[in-house]
């Protein structure tokens, strides 16, 4: 029965970052393609956030090389900014356990800045030198405003398939 | 709670581990084309998650096109019909033209660049990236495509070939910031490089003397030189050109003529040489201009 469990409870991290991939690549118009949020790092903070025993840096590690292949980038830009980001998540996950809502957005800022932040140098050293304009920043805000929609979902999704820590 | 936290010092050399790795990664990826090979393997599956992500587009458009009214196709029908003919016409003019071209290059002994053969490709998708100007074709190895191929539209060049799977192949347009190609004036044969910006609508000439005789409204065409594009193509129109006497270099900026942003069909010139097989580097990095 546990057994069980544990196989839909990966089908369904799964299926989550596929869904993300899908919505990173999903044809937009260009102004809606500038708000986009980084739904595969969204999704990645998720995981680690409800699951920091099971999914840690390694995970974070082949999820980014994964984003790399997708979005045709240098290997390493999106995997070494992801791993960054959840080891600093990992670091203060305690305190983020009991973290409001309000201090939760301001996290999901303060990480996605960085994030995109680590992409943008990485980008101009080993990638695309283009020097992008400020809508390039644009998605700070809109992962901090869908991170509570994506989290109440998920978190409801999550508690169905009966995921719970291995061994906690 | 979760054994990773008793000790914080697993996490920190998982990092280490991971950061390093990634380091590596990262500096062999960007210096050499190693790599390719397994991104290659990998982007077999890869329509997996493009084919969900663009089939809702593809579905529209294909209703689109399939649900028109009878009258709308006969309407259509005839001003193609018109169109050809105005064409014809043209192209019997630019048969006494390429005749008399190619007898004329002979007499200067140099060797004739025309009838190119092309393969039309429809571009698939698009960069999520709004920074970055890549296509993704439907066409890919099994028809012949290459690295290196330049994409052409019926207005001027795109961009060209950077890499290719069976069944599918990316593009970087001229614009990307990454893409440098040799342009001369049609006017008076000046060469130069332009350099992607990474502006959808905006080519920089780089290195250009403040001397040198370029104006507004000039258009360039491809120079053929460097062997990745064919010669003569047309690239773009300039747009602007600032001379400030205090710099070394003027502020030459132009407009691509290809509708970089709006074509769906584009064709992917070949070349009866072999010369191009040769050419293994992935994109001609040039050096941004600067002041």
């Amino acid at each position: 029965m546990i057994e069980q469990r544990m196989t839909q409870g990966m089908s369904l991290v799964a299926l989550s970052l596929y869904a993300a991939m899908v919505l990173q690549i999903f044809p937009m118009t260009s102004w809606l393609s500038y708000v986009r949020p980084n739904w595969i790092l969204l999704f990645l903070l998720f995981w680690v956030y409800v699951l920091p025993g099971r999914f840690g840096i390694f995970f974070a590690f082949l999820v980014g090389l994964l984003t790399d292949l997708l979005l045709d980038s240098v290997f390493g830009i999106h995997a070494l900014s992801m791993i960054t980001i959840v080891y600093l998540q990992l670091l203060v996950h305690r305190q983020i356990r009991i973290f409001s809502g309000f201090q939760q957005f301001l996290l999901i800022l303060f990480f996605s800045f960085l994030y995109l932040l680590f992409i943008r140098l990485l980008e101009g050293f080993f990638g695309n030198p283009a020097e992008p304009d400020m809508f390039y920043w644009l998605p700070v805000l809109s992962n901090a405003l869908v991170w509570p929609w994506l989290f109440v979902v998920m978190d409801s999704l999550k508690s169905r398939f009966n995921i719970y820590e291995n061994n906690g | 709670m979760a054994s990773i936290f008793a000790n914080d010092s697993s996490l920190n050399r998982t990092f280490a581990i991971c950061v390093v790795v990634a380091f590596v990664l990262l500096f062999v990826d960007s210096s050499s084309n190693w790599l390719q090979k397994p991104r290659l393997v990998f982007s077999y599956t890869k329509p997996l998650v493009e084919y969900p992500a663009f089939a809702p587009g593809q579905l529209s458009e294909w209703l689109g096109e399939n649900l028109k009214s009878r009258k709308t196709l006969l309407e259509e029908n005839a001003e193609l019909r018109e169109q050809a003919q105005i064409m014809q016409r043209r192209i019997q003019k630019f048969a006494s033209l390429t005749a008399e071209n190619i007898r004329l290059k002979e007499l200067l002994g140099s060797s004739s660049t025309l009838s190119d053969s092309v393969l039309v490709a429809e571009i698939v998708g698009l960069d999520s990236d709004p920074f970055s100007h890549k296509v993704v074709l439907d066409k890919g190895a099994s028809d012949g495509v290459f690295v290196g191929m330049p994409i052409i539209d019926a207005s001027g060049l795109m961009g060209q070939i950077v890499f290719v799977s069976e069944f599918s192949s990316s593009g970087l347009l001229i614009t990307d910031a990454r893409h440098g190609l040799s342009v001369e004036v049609v006017r008076n044969g000046v060469r130069a490089i332009a350099q992607g910006t990474g502006v959808i609508d905006e080519l920089s000439l780089s290195h250009v003397p403040n001397t040198v005789d370029i104006e507004v409204e000039d258009i360039l065409v491809s120079s053929g030189l460097g062997g990745r594009f064919p010669q003569g193509y047309p690239v773009g129109i300039v747009k602007e050109v600032n001379r400030q006497v205090g710099r070394q270099f003027a502020e030459i900026i132009v407009k691509p003529l290809a509708k970089l942003d709006r074509s769906r069909h584009v064709l992917l010139v070949f070349k009866e040489d072999a010369k191009w097989e040769s050419i293994s580097e992935k994109t001609s990095h040039v050096e941004s201009a600067d002041d």
